[in-house]
């Protein structure tokens, strides 16, 4: 049997979107501006400062989006994380619970699902409870790389 | 950076020129930016060159006629 060998260009779609989004930005809002005012009838004086204004004010609300939007998704997860924390310490036995049930809900039957549970939480009870909890955060929507 | 090259077109283009120059120059590498990513995500070329250039287009139309509505209220 041959190696398999994984090429999905999907691993790429995070950094592009991001890229492209970020390009597609500056080009749009900079042309429109410096068109919105070229046409008004203004001077190269006043459109070359509209340009560079415009430039400027891009440059910073968007790396400012970027840094609240990156920061918002983070404090949410941290926050997520410490609640887990503390449900792990005051019931174990329900966060085990609620572990093979996402198991039992993903197609294992329940003894299975509630030795894997068991083995899982044994393992690394707090990574664990990272992943099942950012996988439930951010299942519903696809992953979040920029909002330029 | 994006922004630098729209930028860069008012600075060089002749005033006479500038609107249609701006205009066509942006939307030219708008297309370019969608073929660019086009390639590297590995899909086909023509509907993200349609896009980017549909949407940049509107959005310089919206914006010059707002320019051209108040040049001529004030001028």
């Amino acid at each position: 049997m041959r190696p398999h060998r994984e090429s999905h260009l999907v691993a790429r779609i995070g950094w592009l979107r991001a890229a492209v989004l970020g390009a597609n930005d500056g080009i749009v809002s900079t042309a429109s501006l410096i068109l919105g005012v070229a046409a008004s009838g203004a001077d190269r004086a006043a459109i070359l400062v509209a340009g560079v204004a415009g430039l400027v004010a891009g440059a910073m609300s968007m790396a400012a989006g970027e840094y609240v939007s990156v920061s918002s998704q983070s404090d949410t997860e941290q926050a997520d994380l410490a609640r887990e924390r503390g449900e792990l310490e005051a019931g174990p036995e329900a966060e085990l619970n609620e572990l093979a049930k996402i198991y039992m809900e993903r197609g294992l039957d329940e003894e299975t699902a509630r030795k894997a549970a068991q083995q899982m939480m044994a393992h690394d009870a707090i990574g664990l409870m990272r992943a099942t909890s950012s996988i439930s955060l951010r299942s519903p929507r696809p992953a979040r790389y920029s909002q330029g | 950076m994006g922004a630098a090259l729209p930028l860069l077109l008012a600075a060089v283009l002749p005033m006479a020129l500038i609107v249609a120059g701006e205009a066509v120059g942006s939307i030219l590498f708008l297309a370019l930016l969608g073929a660019i990513g086009a390639r590297a995500g590995g899909s086909a070329m023509l509907r993200p060159v349609l896009r980017v250039v549909f949407w940049g287009a509107l959005a310089m139309a919206m914006t010059a006629g707002i320019g051209r509505l108040f040049g001529t209220t004030v001028a």
